[in-house]
């Protein structure tokens, strides 16, 4: 397949962590010889998501899920191997962080709009779609350290889903959130599927992975265990999981 | 992301940071003021009074020295942990990420020029300062120690907020080498009032020429020898320039970090 109908491409993608077990610092790099422990949070992982696929990552805990994301949002970058991104990547994680709690909601989208990578004039464009979606209404010029945890998130799902992305990361994170606003988070998610966007989606709910994405990838212990369609491997790790009673 | 969303990007931090910082403050913008003033009155007392030191007009002396040391104590002070601090935005997204400690350099830097605009303004009303008698030559100084002291702050605030993701301890360093810092940099004191055998111990400070020359700008307080200029500037240069190369070596793995 020519590369340009790629969204994103591993090439043999490994991420080195040092494991630390109190906070680094250059005393101890001076005068200590401990070994370092090192863990590969991902080994030789090899992917290929066309644009407009949606692909589901699942796995245990430790599988390296997340740290996947980071290399794809760019938050990070692989110790070894290459990763190709054609379009703008949005992550939907994290939501309620990059936020300024002595700065108004109005102050702050533009803040963090810009930290999404969205120009001024961008912002300027969907401000008013921005603030509507959010439903913060009147407290949109009140400073943020007034808003409760879940008007935080309202504000960050709606810029990240109005930076207009190509690439959409999620992160867990459908299961927070009120219920009304849950559905209009769904509904918007729904609207960016049928404009042919990208999508990777890691969660533990395998039941939302399987009504979402039409592939999946299952990770254990930092390497593609297995990847295809999202209901065979969907049961093949939910067996994977009785039979080894880890739950 | 282009040239012109990031210098948006530079100036939306910036204008966060300068926001930030006076928004709950009863007295706001005057604060920029009234550190530097208060300092002056206590340091002014005891070497007025009780340690003589014989420079003319010695308040202002102080005054002249003390802003641009409260811009670069208070930068570096604050862009060293930086870093650190904002790791929340840092695992968030990718973006450019210089944009942290550089924001608090130029913020900083904001409130220093306001304060040597109320300073010249009051250079102007009291008579000690009048423009046609001001030489293009000192003119030059004032203009060449702002960008020297920007570029130098600049530099060293990378290399600082850099180097403490991996070693946190570089921000203890830092708080302690900012006290004796003050000391050793031409604030309360210039170098002409020193012996001379003492003098080539400031060429190791890089920013002990630049405060002469904006003080010279200012208030015409004589220059020290070259040999300083050239050691300062060589320094600076060095500073400036591995900053900015360990953290574009660095930057890319903070989140891993932090």
């Amino acid at each position: 397949m020519s590369d340009h109908q790629l969204a994103i491409k591993l090439s043999n993608i490994s991420k080195k962590y040092i494991l630390h077990h109190e906070k680094p610092t250059l005393v101890e790099n001076i005068f200590s010889f401990r070994r370092k422990e090192e863990i590969w949070a991902l080994k030789d992982i090899n992917l290929e998501i066309k644009k407009g696929e949606k692909i589901g990552i699942i796995g245990d805990n430790g599988s390296g899920k997340t740290t996947l994301l980071k290399i794809i949002s760019g938050i990070t970058i692989p110790t070894t191997g290459k990763i190709e991104i054609n379009g703008r990547v949005a992550g939907l994680i994290d939501l309620e962080a990059g936020f300024h709690p002595e700065l108004t909601g109005e102050e702050n989208i533009f803040f963090n709009g810009m930290l999404l990578g969205m120009s001024r004039e961008e912002i300027k464009k969907r401000f008013k779609h921005i603030i509507n979606f959010s439903g913060l209404g009147k407290f949109i010029d009140t400073p943020f350290y007034t808003y409760s945890s879940g008007m935080a998130l309202r504000l960050g799902f709606s810029i990240a889903i109005h930076s207009n992305p190509d690439i959409l990361l999620i992160d867990e994170v459908l299961a927070v959130g009120d219920q009304e606003f849950g559905n209009k988070c769904l509904q918007k998610m729904q609207e960016f599927f049928r404009k042919k966007g990208t999508i990777v989606f890691v969660s533990h709910h395998l039941e939302t992975i399987a009504k979402f994405c039409n592939k999946v990838a299952l990770l254990e212990r930092g390497g593609i265990k297995m990847i295809g369609e999202s209901k065979k491997v969907i049961e093949s790790y939910y067996f994977r999981r009785l039979s080894s009673n880890t739950f | 992301m282009n040239f012109k969303n990031y210098l948006n990007f530079l100036l939306a931090m910036t204008g966060k940071e300068i926001k930030a910082r006076y928004k709950n403050a009863v007295l706001g913008f005057l604060w920029i003021l009234l550190n530097p003033l208060f300092q002056m009155l206590f340091i002014g007392f005891i070497f007025s009074n009780f340690i003589t030191v014989p420079i003319t007009n010695y308040f202002l002396f102080l005054f002249a020295g003390l802003l641009p040391w409260n811009f670069f104590s208070y930068s570096l002070t604050k862009t060293t942990p930086s870093i650190v601090y904002e790791r929340s935005l840092i695992q968030k997204a990718k973006f450019s990420k210089e944009a942290i400690p550089l924001s608090i350099v130029f913020s900083n830097f904001f409130h220093f020029l306001i304060s040597l605009l109320l300073l010249i303004f009051y250079l102007i009303l009291s008579g000690d300062f009048q423009l046609n008698n001001l030489t293009v030559w000192q003119f030059g100084n004032f203009i060449f120690s702002l960008i020297w002291l920007l570029a130098f702050t600049c530099g060293i605030s990378l290399l600082t907020s850099a180097l403490n993701v991996k070693f946190r301890d570089v921000n203890f360093f830092v708080q302690a080498l900012i006290v004796l810092w003050f000391y050793a940099t031409p604030v309360i004191y210039s170098l002409k009032i020193l012996p001379k055998n003492y003098l080539s111990l400031f060429r190791f400070n890089p920013i002990a020429y630049p405060f002469e020359m904006l003080k010279h700008g200012l208030i015409a307080t004589p220059l020290p020898s070259a040999n300083i200029l050239f050691a300062n500037l060589i320094i600076s240069l060095i500073i400036i320039i591995l900053g900015i190369f360990i953290f574009i070596k660095e930057n890319r793995t903070f989140s891993d970090w932090l």
